[in-house]
Parts: C-alpha cells; structure tokens; sequence
C-alpha cells in the first residue's frame, strides 16, 4: 500500500513541476514567440488585407477587392520584371550549381593548398554586394574600364554591359555567379566529405573508374545536398535586388528591372502599399510553387539513406 | 612476366594520368582564383589612381602621378609632357600655348563644283595633300572613281554634296588659324552655277573653309615655369603672333609693364578667392548696410583684388576698414581688413565637393577638400571670381617649338595616390561627413550582435532544455519560417514600424535581432545539445538556478556557437542594403552601403569622382574582409550548418 500512496502523492507533484518547466520553457523562447508573432505572422496577415486595399501611406486603406491583382497583370511593366526575373533564375541557378559543384569535386581531391583556394573562392560572397556593384561599374565600363582593357589586348572589343539592353542581365548573372558559388561550393564540399568512403571502396571492387564512381556514388550521394542549393538558389534569385539595383536601377529599358525592383518602386516610390502587398503576395506564391515543384521532382532523383522505397 | 610487365606499364600509366589530372586540377583551379581575384585587385588598384588615369583610354595599368612643376611662386602646378618623335621621348616639357587650323582655299581655284548625291560619295578620309590634311572622298562618277574634296552641303537639294576635284587645288591649299576664320565676315559666292559659302579674311581675300581642324601645340622647357606669375587677366594688352615654327604663338603686352614687355599667357582661367574656414568662422561678422560705406575701394590683396569699404560699428568706437566677403542686399558678411594676408586663391576647377553655412540672412559657400600638395584646407569662398592669367615673359620662351598633341604623352612616375582615399574620407554627403557612416554601420552591426546574443542563446536554451507542450511543433514552425522568403515580409514589416513611428530612425535596423534568428536559434540549438545534460545538473545540485546554468556552464563552453552567431550577424548587417534604404532618410543616420549607393547615384556620371567611388568602396570592404581572415572557419562552418539542416 506503502508505495502506491507514494506513488499517488508523487504524481501531482511531478505535474506541477512539469507545469513549471512548461511555463520556463515559453518564458525562454518568448522572445522569439513575440517576434514571430509581431515582425512576421501579424505583417503576413496584415498586408494580405492590405492587398485587397488603395493604400497609401497617410491614408486609410479602402477595400477594392481583387483590383490590384487584375491592374498588375494587366500592367506590362510588372510582366516584364516577371520575365526578367524568370530569366536571371533560370540561368543563374543552375549555372551557380554547376561552377560550384564541379570546384567542390576538384577540391574534394586530395591536393595540397586546398584550403587557400577554398577561401579565395569564398572571399567574394561576404563582401557587401554594394561595394562589388561599384567595383564592377567600374570594371564593366565599355572605354576606360579595366575588363575592356584586358579584352582590347586579345583583340576584342567589349560588349557595352550596363549600356546594352542584351548584356545588362548578362552582366548581372555574371557578377552573381562571381559572388555566390563560393558559399554553395562550401556546402558541396561539407557534402562530398560526409559520403562514406565504404561506398568507394565498394565501387572500386566492382571496377568502377573515375566517372563511374562520380556518376553512381558521388552525386546520388550528394543529390539531396544538391537539392537543398537548387531550393535556396530559387529563393534568393527570385529575390534578386541589390546588385540590379545599385548598377541600374533596373535600366536599361528594363533589362534588368527585377521583381523586387519593380516591388520596391511601386511600394517605396510610388507609395502604393496595396498593390505592393499584392505583389509581394504573388511573388511569395510563385515561390511556393516552384519550390513545391523542386520537391515533387526531388522524390525522381533525390536519394536520401535510409528512405525505404 | 609477360604479364608482370605489362601490369607494370599498367600502372605507371595510371600513375602518369593521375599526374596529369592532378596538374590540369591545379591549373583550373589557378584560372579561376585568378578569375575571383582579380576584380577585386582592379578595385584596390583602381582606388590608387587619380581621376585622370581611372578615365585614360587607353589604360594606364600601374597607378602613377602626374608629373608636375609649380609655375613660380602662384600655388598652379603645369603639367608635364613627353615630346616623342615617333615612339621615342626627346624631352620633357610644358604646354605654353596651342592654336587649331583648317585648309582653305581661294574660290577661283576650283575649276569645277558640282553638286553629287551622298549615295555616290564614301567617307570622308583626312589624307595628306602636299603637307596638309585634307578629307577626301571617293566618288563613284559615271567616269569612273574620282577624289573629291567636299565644299559644302547642297542648299538647294539636301542629300546632295557640293563637291571639286581634289587634285586641281593641291597648290592652293593653305592652312589658316581657326578663331582668324571665325572672326571673318561670310559671303555667299557662285562656284560653276552653285552657291558657296565664303568668308572674307583681313586683307581682303576671299576664302573656301575645308576641313579638318587640325591642331598645333607650342611646348617649352620645364625651367619657363620658373618666371611664371598671376596677374589680373584685363591688366593683358594688345595681342600680337610670334611665329613658333608651323604656328603662331599670342603673346600680349601688359598693363603696368614696360612698353617692350611682352607675355605669353600659358594658362588663362577664374580663380576664386579663399580664406581659411575657421577664420571667416571666428572672424568674419554681419554688417548692416547703414554700418557701411557707401564708397567702394578695390584694394589687391596677395593679387586678388577684394571690395573694401568702411565699417562703423554700433557702439561708437572707431570706424576701421572691412574686406566685403559675401555682398548682401540689407546684410554684409565682412571681415577686417588686417586679416586680408591671409588670402589666398584657386583655380574653380579645383574647388569640387562644395557646401555651404548659413549665417544669418547671409550663405556663404565654403569647401572641404581643397588640395595643396599633401594637406587639404578647408576654405571658405569670398568675394568675386577673378580672370587671371599665367603670364611669362615671351623672352623665356625662345625655344620653345611646335609639335602635334598626338606626339605629346603624359609624363608620369609609378606612385600610389591615396588622394581617393583622403578626399572620401573628407567628403560631406548632405552635410554628413562620410566617417559617420562606418559609424552608424558599426552601431547597427553592434545593437545587432548584442540583440542575437540575448536572444538567440535564451531562445536556443528553451529548445534544447526544457520540456514543454507543444515544444516539437513550434520547433517546426521555427525551422519552417527559415523557408519564408524575407522579402515577402518586408512591406509589411515596413508598414508595422510606420505605426510605431519609428520611420528616420535606426531603431527597424536592429529591434527586431532581440526577438531571435530562426537559423542562428538553430545552431545555437544543436551546439547546446551536444552539450551533456551532467553538467547541468551537477550545477542545480550545487544550487544554481536554470538561467544561472546557462549564463556559468552552456555559454562558456558554446564559444565556437556565439562565435558564429556573433560574425554571421556582422556579415549581415554590415552588408545590408535593403532595410537601410528603406528605413533611413536622413543622411545622418546612413549606413555605409546606403551612403556609398546615394553617392554613386549623385556622381557615376561625372568621371572626376571615380578615385571617391573607389576608395570608399574599399574601405567599406575592409573590416569584414579582415573578420573574414581572422575568423575564416566560422563562416565556413555556419555556411556547412546551413546546407546539413534539410
């Protein structure tokens, strides 16, 4: 009997503690909690009522329904920044994954003064992108910049970059590839290192060479590591702004006017909240989309250990 | 041992390409570190040049200075040249004077004009006729291919040209002074049927202009800089033309002069004069109207000349003579005229980056970065803009000699100039000056830092020790909002602050770090885990308390983890540009991506302030560039926690 009074006696106890800790628990994470709630959840819900809203700052806002999302779409200014920004992801992405996937795979050898490499390749990616806009400005310029005078010694002439409608985005891809692939290549190489040298040696028994053993076990192995870069590399492209807007502004002709860019004028210079809430609405959905896509696709081409198929 | 050979080939073949692949490795590898380096080394070299050499076509690699002498005693410094014949350099000298010509024709020597179709003519091609350029082009006549000369456009019919046979004027060509051409009065002339333009020279003969300009530069040796001195530009007389081989340099007889004395003026320009900044500051004051004057003395101080006038002050003491600096309608800014030694001048062209100080009803202007040698002065800008003229005595230039601007090149030595750096460095954006800015961007990066560590590590040691409902899912709710895009929210976030009237102020810069990171909460998360639960409780045991736990036993043994949250927020606020642009307005609260921006917007277009953009861009990629040296595996190893959290 003895111990099943204790046992009773002990159980609210034990509640009453588990109370406490519960309580701690939400008093250590508040801080968080509070944010999320104030600095996200709060302007989600917010700006979609705002996007059904005329809006400008100053003003209240006044329902219209789903009039700012027809006016967009019927703006052609706004399906261009749509195109361009389809442009610069679809090249952009991939092209960063590719560079950055096969430095990884030559780092991954055995080499001597990798990790000087390594870090010269990084380098670029913690620079603020607004000094680096400046710098390539100035690089890219067609008479007097350095780039034109490195082309001139080869003989050719250069492109007019920021001055041409067909180079503007081109030059843009290219200084983003310059800047970004170094952090993905780090992830690739943390990648590379985590595949189980077994799986190697495996393979060699079974006479696989070089590209065999980088077709069948190196990139099956790395594909979820793959996969994880597309889906960020979508979400920071769709994003594009600060390197098109320093060099730009989205000029010209709006070669190189980004979703954001147009989001941002819209918003900051025109001060049209609703319809600036809408887009960022729009551009949040058809990140989803593209990202529920990479998914749905992942599950063709992803391997992930220990998935029972 | 057939077979043992052959296995032995075997393997040192294999050997041998593993060889290969491991030198080919090497040289992609090099290729393109050189690829991510080199722009950076542009910027770094680019910001050692000045202006000039950023804007040289074609380009000047090395950064170099302008080699120079000081033209007498006047502060002006002459620009030195190589004279070449061909590729060699013969001399070093100065440019005294240059006059630009154009090939004429008198009208009687064309024997025939003809009006022909642009369609039929080529391109106009300076070629050499007997000494003189002169454009010519190739016209497809039903003849056959003949070089023309063209005279003027076909009033009567526009796609025509009025063209003549080069050939029947070679001997009549004659070269003859631009501004003596301008000068000339135009008449219209009847050429084989056809109406031409004329002008009507001095003495009287009646000319056809053709083209090209072409130029002569007269250059002299460096020592004629020596007798160089200022003078007022109307105190120049009458002009004459000495010859200088080809050309004709303007000499000038001068005011004040003996009657024989003749100048060259090298360089004639407006110069303003200037007086230290903190003297007009300290010793310039307002004067009434009534408190002045009526009569106006123009005295020459230093040889500038200023408005003096008699000032009266109020309270009765002795009336003294004040230099006018800003000219007023009702209010005078004055000064008295005992400080006037200390007047000094430039030439405007040197006088960029302006502001200005308001005093009273009275602005005057004054200037941050005037550049003397290796000092910068601050000077504020008084009276009026004066033409003066660089005048030397036309004896000191005897040897001097014509050459074409084409064999001139700039002479120069290998130097780094850091005056970029010295003039960023001085500059006032919308009276901010631009050391503020590393500042207010050291406040953001700092508030930030502050912010994540309170609250990333309070938040992480919720999730990683204690238990608690619904803790699993708001786990995932916390690792799923790292999947929102940020840009998605920042409208919103933006409207949010406007509620709080918190807009034009830093605070939406960093506030919203004290309520956590989801990414930095992660990794703090899976280092406290790693961390056996032991400790912790040997700690309550010994009466520690849970927030005693975390402050005495996880924080000093998570280092690494605070070390990464502590750089990857730098990195991020340091770099940030979007919030900044959004949320700052007033200059004084700019961050340094924000000013270095606003300032590209204000002056990409103007190339003298290229060394400015450089050299800013530089030092805003300085300190994290040195974080990133010091501190290299912390980014990398958050860089890999990114891509291991799936």
């Amino acid at each position: 009997m003895v111990p099943v009074t204790k046992a009773l006696k002990m159980k609210p106890k034990r509640s009453k503690l588990e109370i406490k800790e519960t309580l701690e628990f939400y008093l250590y994470i508040s801080p968080w909690i509070i944010g999320f709630l104030v600095f996200l959840l709060y302007p989600l819900a917010s700006s979609l009522y705002y996007s059904f809203t005329r809006y400008e700052i100053g003003t209240t806002p006044h329902w219209i329904g789903l009039r700012n999302y027809i006016d967009m779409f019927s703006d052609p200014r706004y399906l261009n920044s749509i195109k361009v920004t389809f442009i610069y992801a679809l090249v952009s992405v991939p092209g960063l994954s590719i560079v950055a996937l096969s430095l990884a795979l030559i780092l991954s050898r055995k080499l001597r003064g990798i990790n000087i490499f390594r870090s010269i390749y990084f380098m670029p990616s913690i620079m603020p992108l607004v000094a680096i806009s400046l710098a390539f400005f100035y690089i890219l310029r067609p008479d007097s910049g350095p780039l034109a005078g490195l082309l001139g010694i080869f003989g050719i002439e250069s492109p007019r970059w920021f001055g041409d409608e067909q180079w503007a985005l081109v030059a843009i891809i290219l200084i983003n590839v310059w800047v970004g692939f170094g952090g993905q290549m780090i992830i690739y190489l943390a990648g590379i290192k985590g595949i189980p040298a077994e799986l190697y040696e495996v393979a060699e028994i079974d006479g696989a060479g070089t590209w065999a053993k980088l077709w069948n076990v190196t990139l099956p192995m790395l594909s979820s590591t793959i996969f994880l870069n597309l889906i960020l590399g979508i979400i920071g492209a769709m994003q594009i702004f600060d390197l098109p807007f320093v060099m730009t502004e989205g000029g010209p002709a709006d070669a190189t006017r980004t979703y954001m860019i147009h989001l941002y004028n819209r918003g900051w210079k025109e001060i049209q909240m609703g319809s600036g809430s809408a887009m960022g609405w729009v551009l949040f959905l058809i990140i989803m989309v593209i990202t529920l896509l990479v998914i749905r696709s992942s599950q063709a081409w992803v391997y992930y250990e220990g998935e029972r198929k | 041992m057939k077979i043992a050979e052959m296995w032995k080939n075997f393997t040192s073949s294999k050997e041998r390409t593993g060889k290969a692949a491991k030198v080919l490795s090497y040289i992609v590898l090099g290729l393109i570190a050189i690829a991510m380096l080199l722009p950076l080394l542009f910027l770094v070299n680019g910001s050692f040049q000045p202006s000039w050499q950023i804007n040289a076509v074609p380009i000047v690699w090395v950064p170099r200075e302008w080699n120079s002498v000081q033209a007498g005693e006047t502060g002006r410094q002459l620009l030195l040249w190589w004279a070449k014949s061909g590729d060699v350099k013969e001399a070093e000298v100065i440019q005294i004077g240059a006059r630009r010509y154009v090939p004429v024709v008198e009208p009687s020597q064309v024997k025939e004009a003809l009006s022909v179709s642009k369609d039929q003519l080529s391109d106009a091609v300076p070629t050499d006729l007997g000494g003189i350029k002169l454009n010519i082009r190739d016209w497809q006549s039903p003849e056959g291919t003949r070089q023309v000369v063209a005279l003027a456009r076909d009033a009567q019919n526009e796609n025509n040209l009025i063209v003549a046979e080069a050939a029947g004027f070679q001997q009549a060509l004659v070269q003859y002074p631009l501004d003596e051409i301008n000068k000339a009065k135009q008449q219209t002339n009847l050429v084989s049927g056809l109406e031409l333009n004329t002008r009507i020279l001095e003495d009287g003969r009646q000319v056809l202009v053709l083209g090209p300009e072409s130029e002569l530069t007269v250059v002299g040796s460096p020592e004629i800089a020596k007798e160089a001195e200022l003078i007022q530009a109307s105190r120049l007389g009458k002009k004459e033309y000495l010859d200088v081989g080809q050309t004709q340099l303007s000499i000038y007889s001068v005011e004040d002069k003996p009657e024989d004395y003749r100048a060259v003026a090298i360089v004639q320009e407006n110069w303003q004069p200037l007086l230290p900044q903190s003297l007009v500051a300290e010793q310039g004051f307002i004067a009434k109207v009534d408190q002045l004057s009526e009569e106006v003395q123009p005295l020459v101080f230093n040889g500038f000349n200023m408005n003096v006038r008699t000032y009266t002050p109020s309270d009765g003491s002795a009336p003294y003579e004040v230099a006018v600096l800003i000219p007023g309608s009702t209010e005078f800014l004055v000064i008295s005229t005992e400080f006037m030694d200390k007047l000094y001048a430039a030439p405007i062209s040197d006088l960029v980056e302006p502001g200005s100080i308001n005093l009273g009803t009275l602005t005057y202007r004054v200037q941050e970065d005037l550049e003397r040698g290796d000092t910068i002065i601050p000077s504020a800008l008084v009276g009026e803009i004066q033409d003066l003229a660089l005048i030397v005595p036309s004896t000191s230039v005897k040897n001097a000699y014509d050459i074409l601007p084409s064999s001139l090149e700039r002479s120069t030595h290998v130097k780094l100039t850091i005056t970029g750096y010295k003039r960023v460095l001085s500059l006032k954006l919308s009276g901010t000056p631009f050391w503020r800015f590393f500042v207010n961007s050291g406040y953001v990066v700092l508030m930030n830092i502050i912010g994540h560590f309170v609250s990333c590590t309070l938040v992480a040691y919720g999730f990683a020790r204690f238990r608690g409902r619904g803790k699993n899912f708001l786990f995932v709710v916390l690792l799923g909002t790292m999947m929102i895009p940020g840009t998605i929210v920042i409208l919103p976030t933006y409207l949010v602050f406007v509620h709080l009237g918190l807009l034009g102020t830093m605070v939406p810069l960093w506030i919203r770090s004290f309520f956590g990171n989801a990414f930095l909460i992660f990794i703090l998360r899976q280092f406290f885990m790693a961390i056996p639960y032991e400790l912790d409780e040997a700690a309550i045991l010994d009466g520690a308390n849970r927030l005693q736990v975390l402050l005495k036993v996880i924080l000093p043994l998570s280092k690494p983890a605070l070390a990464t949250v502590g750089i990857f927020t730098f990195w991020w606020y340091w770099n940030g540009f979007l919030d900044p642009l959004i949320y700052i307005t007033d200059s004084k609260y700019y961050t340094i991506t924000l000013a270095l921006s606003k300032f590209n917007d204000l002056y990409s277009r103007s190339a003298g302030y290229y060394d400015r953009i450089l050299a800013g861009a530089v030092l805003s990629l300085l300190p994290i560039v040195i974080v990133f040296i010091f501190a290299q595996r912390y980014f990398i190893e958050g860089i890999q926690m990114q891509g291991l959290k799936r």
